[in-house]
Order: C-alpha cells, then sequence, then structure tokens
C-alpha cells in the first residue's frame, strides 16, 4: 500500500513540475516567438487539479492533514481516543459528501460535452482523474476509520515508510 | 436557533471545538459549511455548492502561484542557498556582539526573499545555524528563538505565500501587496537586530563573541550568494520590469531555482522528486484549506454574518483605530491557537469589508493581517515553528525554545504598533513607484 500511495505522490509530484513547465514555456512563447501553446490554461488546469486532488488523497492516507493539536498533545488517552473517534468519523463524512459531489459533477461535465477551446479534448477526461484523486481520498479515509475507529489501532503504526504525520 | 446569526455564531463554535478534536481544518470548516448551508437554505443547494466550488478552487489557474512558489521555496531550501547566506553574513558581522544571532537573522531575511513560507525558512536555517551557534557556545534556548522569529521573515519579504492568499481571497493585486512587505519586513530585521544587542547587554555570556573573518574570507563569502541575488531579480526583476505576470514569475521562480541548483551540482534526481513531493504535500494543504474556506464562505453569506459584524464594529465607540486594534488583537490570540493560514481564509472575508468600510487602505490591512500571522507562528502555545523546531531539535524542549522567542516578540510587538501607527510605512514603496497590475 505504501508503495502505490509513494508513486501516486510522485506523479502527483510531477504534476506540479509540468505546472512550472508549462507556465514557463507558455510565457516563452508568447513574449518571445508571440505564438503560444495550444490549450496550455486548460492543461494547466487540469494537472493543477489532477495533483491537488491526488495530493488530497495522500495527504488524507498519511495522516498529513493540517490539525490543531493542542488537546491531543496534552490529553489523556480518553481525550486521544475521543479526538480519533470524533476526528476520523466527521473525516469520512466529509470525504463521503465530497467524493459523492465531484462524481456528480464528472457525469454533469461528461452530459455537457466540454472541451477544450484549441485541440478539442474532452474535459471531462481531466476532471474525471482529479475525481477519482477525491474517491481515493474517500476510500484512505475509510480505511483509517475502520484502522484507528473500529480496530482501535494507534495511527502512528500506519504511517508510511518515510512520511512523517 | 432559527436566527441566522445565532447559527453563524453556533457554526463558528463548532468549527472551533472540531478542530480541538483535531479534526482536520479544512474538514471541520467544510462539514459546517455545508451542513450550515443546508439548514439555511436547502441540502440540495447545499450540496450543489460542494458540487461546483471545490474543483472550480483546485483547478483555478490563478491559484497555481501557490504551487509554484511552494516548489521553488522547497528547491532552494534544497539547493543550500541558505547555508551560503549564512557564511557570507556571518563572515561580515558575526565577530559583532551577538554577531552570529544577527547573522542569523540577515540570512534568514535573505533566505526569505527567494522562499515563500516561514516554517521552510526556520527550517532550513535550524539545519544551518543551529548547529553553529551552539558549537561556539551560544545558549540553547535563545539560538532557537532567534531561528524561529528569523523564520517568520518568509511570509513577510516577498515573495509570500500568505500574501498571495490575501490576494486571492480579498481580489487584491499580489504585486502591489509584495511591496508593501518590503519595509515591514526590513524593519523587523533591524528590530530583531536591536533585540539582539539588548539580550547581550544583559546576558553577555549566551552569546560568545567569535573571532573577526578576515578579509579574503569576507570577500569570498560573498561569492557563492551570487545565485540568491540572480534569482531573486530574476522573479522580482520579471514582476516589477513588467516582463511577466506573477504566475510567469513563480515559473521562473522555479526553472530559476531548479537550474542554477543543476548546474551548481546541488541536486540529484532523488532530491529533485523529494522537492517535487514535498510542495505538492504543502499544497495540497493549502488548497483544501482554500476549498473549505470557500465553502464557509458561501454559508457566512447566507447568515450575512459579516455584513453584521461589521455594523456591530462600526457602531462601537471606540473608532476606527480602535477597531483596528481589536482585529488585531482578535488575529493575535486566534493566531495563538490555529494555523495561520486558517485564520486568514476564515476571517478575512468577515473582517475585510468592515476595514473597508471604515476606510483603511486594503493592502496595508494585508500587511497588517501577515504581521499578526507572523506573531502567531511563534507564539506559545502552539507557534507551528516552534513545534517544528521541537520536533527537528528534540534536546532544546519546547519551553526553552518559547523562551527563545519572547524577547523577539516583544519586537514584533514593537513593529505592529508602528505600523498601526504609520500606514505610510507599508505603503511608501507602492505609492512612490505608483505600481500598476499587469
Amino acid at each position: 500500500m505504501n508503495k502505490i500511495v509513494n508513486i501516486v505522490e510522485q506523479t502527483a509530484g510531477y504534476c506540479i513540475g509540468f505546472l512550472a513547465i508549462i507556465t514557463f514555456s507558455e510565457a516563452i512563447l508568447r513574449y518571445g516567438f508571440s505564438t503560444h501553446i495550444p490549450d496550455s490554461f486548460v492543461f494547466g488546469q487540469m494537472v493543477q487539479g489532477i495533483a491537488i486532488c491526488w495530493g488530497i488523497a495522500t495527504c488524507t492516507y498519511a495522516d498529513r492533514q493540517i490539525t490543531v493539536d493542542i488537546l491531543y498533545e496534552f490529553g489523556g488517552s480518553t481525550m486521544r481516543r475521543v479526538c480519533d473517534v470524533v476526528g476520523y468519523s466527521v473525516n469520512l463524512a466529509f470525504m463521503a459528501a465530497f467524493g459523492y459531489a465531484i462524481t456528480f459533477k464528472v457525469f454533469d461535465i461528461l452530459e455537457a460535452g466540454e472541451i477544450s477551446n484549441d485541440l478539442a479534448v474532452p474535459l471531462w477526461t481531466g476532471y474525471t482523474l482529479a475525481s477519482v484523486g477525491i474517491l481515493a481520498a474517500f476510500l484512505m479515509s475509510a480505511l483509517r476509520w475502520w484502522q484507528i475507529v473500529v480496530q482501535r489501532q494507534h495511527i502512528h503504526e500506519h504511517i508510511m515508510d518515510g512520511v512523517e504525520p | 436557533m432559527n436566527d441566522p446569526v445565532t447559527i453563524a455564531l453556533f457554526a463558528s463554535l463548532v468549527v472551533v471545538v472540531l478542530m480541538l478534536m483535531r479534526v482536520p481544518i479544512a474538514i471541520a470548516l467544510g462539514a459546517v459549511a455545508v451542513l450550515g448551508f443546508g439548514i439555511m437554505v436547502d441540502f440540495e443547494a447545499a450540496i450543489g455548492i460542494l458540487i461546483d466550488s471545490p474543483i472550480r478552487t483546485v483547478t483555478n489557474f490563478n491559484f497555481s502561484v501557490i504551487p509554484m512558489f511552494v516548489l521553488m521555496g522547497v528547491l532552494v531550501s534544497a539547493g543550500g542557498m541558505s547555508r551560503e547566506l549564512f557564511r557570507a553574513a556571518n563572515a561580515w558581522v558575526g565577530h559583532l556582539p551577538g554577531g552570529m544571532a544577527m547573522a542569523t537573522i540577515l540570512a534568514c531575511g535573505g533566505f526569505a526573499a527567494i522562499n515563500g513560507s516561514s516554517i521552510a525558512t526556520a527550517a532550513t536555517m535550524t539545519n544551518v545555524a543551529l548547529p553553529e551557534m551552539r558549537r561556539v557556545g551560544y545558549n540553547a534556548g535563545l539560538s532557537a528563538g532567534v531561528i524561529a522569529s528569523g523564520g517568520t521573515l518568509g511570509i513577510m519579504i516577498p515573495p509570500s505565500v500568505m500574501f498571495i492568499l490575501y490576494a486571492i481571497i480579498t481580489e487584491n493585486d499580489v504585486a502591489t501587496l509584495f511591496l508593501a512587505g518590503i519595509i515591514p519586513g526590513l524593519i523587523s530585521i533591524v528590530l530583531y537586530c536591536i533585540t539582539v544587542q539588548v539580550l547581550y547587554h544583559f546576558k553577555k555570556d549566551w552569546m560568545p563573541r567569535s573571532k573577526p573573518a578576515d578579509r579574503k574570507e569576507r570577500w569570498d563569502s560573498l561569492k557563492d550568494v551570487w545565485a540568491t541575488i540572480l534569482l531573486f531579480v530574476l522573479v522580482m526583476g520579471g514582476i516589477y520590469g513588467g516582463f511577466v505576470t506573477i504566475t510567469e514569475a513563480a515559473g521562473l521562480g522555479v526553472l530559476g531555482a531548479l537550474g542554477i541548483s543543476f548546474a551548481r551540482k546541488r541536486l540529484t534526481w532523488k532530491v529533485t522528486v523529494d522537492a517535487l513531493v514535498e510542495s505538492l504535500r504543502n499544497s495540497a494543504a493549502i488548497f483544501f484549506i482554500l476549498v473549505a474556506a470557500f465553502l464557509f464562505q458561501f454559508f457566512l453569506a447566507v447568515t450575512q454574518a459579516p455584513q453584521l459584524l461589521a455594523s456591530f464594529l462600526g457602531d462601537l465607540d471606540i473608532g476606527p483605530t480602535g477597531v483596528i486594534v481589536l482585529i488585531m488583537i482578535f488575529y493575535i490570540l486566534a493566531g495563538m491557537f490555529v494555523d495561520g493560514l486558517a485564520v486568514i481564509l476564515l476571517t478575512i472575508p468577515i473582517f475585510y469589508p468592515v476595514v473597508l468600510d471604515l476606510g483603511f487602505d486594503p493592502i496595508w490591512f494585508g500587511v497588517l493581517v501577515v504581521m499578526t500571522v507572523e506573531i502567531g507562528l511563534i507564539s506559545p502555545p502552539i507557534g507551528m515553528i516552534c513545534f517544528i523546531m521541537n520536533n527537528m531539535v528534540r534536546d532544546i524542549g519546547l519551553v526553552n525554545i518559547y523562551k527563545g522567542v519572547l524577547p523577539f516578540m516583544a519586537a514584533d510587538f514593537v513593529r505592529l504598533s508602528l505600523l498601526v501607527s504609520f500606514p505610510i510605512l507599508a505603503l511608501w514603496i507602492p505609492n512612490t513607484i505608483g505600481w500598476a497590475a499587469k
């Protein structure tokens, strides 16, 4: 599992690099040669959306979302247990709604048949890849909820190798 | 409970409670926003905003400036530019009383000019300056305090991720905000150095003096700083020379940092991939909060709480400056407990209209807000930078780090008072240059 998440994370990381390359190249072409990369704006949008959605998924898996740890840090074991149950349950519920909503959005775009301006690339492709990231985030939060709330495991036992919480 | 204001207040309370229960900030905001909107309007409409708003946020190309500046910061950290800055600063001022502490602050300021994150600045300088300070016998708590405080310069001196977020939320010009941050950032460096001198006066044994570097060593130390200067000129020169937009400048910064570091053989493929992954993690966390903050704005809009708060604050018999001071106090208190990013994204939509109504300059207010978030980054009981330093260097202890930052927090309050009293400190450069967005 950790290996898969590492690969996903690296691929999404490349998307951030790709975003910088698109932006830089587009600027050079526009100012230097009065031309442009076809659909660079749409590609940039899609690459960014895919990277961020998959990034949210891997953050969810590795418990790396930004949290306020004051009660968890200084509370006793009962407080930590309460925090775990509430935290992971709310996380799961929100991700379920978010996953449903984004899937709905993809079907919406698919139905509308939206395409890009220059190359006529169907936009649902990019949105689908992004939405799969959010669905993966939902599955990751379900997995964490099962491990921590139901099986009462401690989160630090599950953090992927080499990734700090 | 049907009163919109009561619902808004109750919802805000629930957000705070959820955050304290270690629900991720983005989830706490998002969940309460959707539920609140459902209660106020209807649940079909609530799901409707969840369908449209988040995907619009994550695919908004105007926001691509965030991951790119984050990536640039990670790359320059990995490229070792901070070490060169520290070496140069130490060669020139290290022999003065409290010299290495001042060198650290100067290096933080220099590093902040090519990196938009306070946490990255502090974490990088912890690796670079802390071992040196401890090697020559500096007090551990003071050393940590100097680095933590110096790290906060990361979000004040441009480029700054916080200024970008403020600009996104308030639809102000990022380039103008960057210009407005320069003088407050420089004042911060001066005040931190004065603080070091005051501390040296009372605790000389905390800061042993080093031998002066010889002339050759001093000039040699400047040779390596060219990379930092070149990158700064590329990004800032590109923006203010009118050659590129902010987004393009961010892309230029990434490619510049990558090119310089590869040319100097400072980056391997593995380090580059690690940098990409780290920037992804940071960007995803920021975007998720951004997504939730926009959802929360929808909810707040239907409660009309911002307008009611605006009229409440406007009616207070404390004058416009009193309202600003009240808002600043709120930010400092909130920043002590909650991540600065969330504080800005959550509260700016509420306070911003109030500030505009009172006739204050939005750019000046942006600088004030970022400054108070800076203070929050090092204030007990949370102080994100202190926590991170404590994780990086276990033997100093969180309490000692807090003790170390306290004198510098006093300097921050002096700076905040100066800026509240003299808005021109932030506005002079943008006004003088007459900067207009490209």
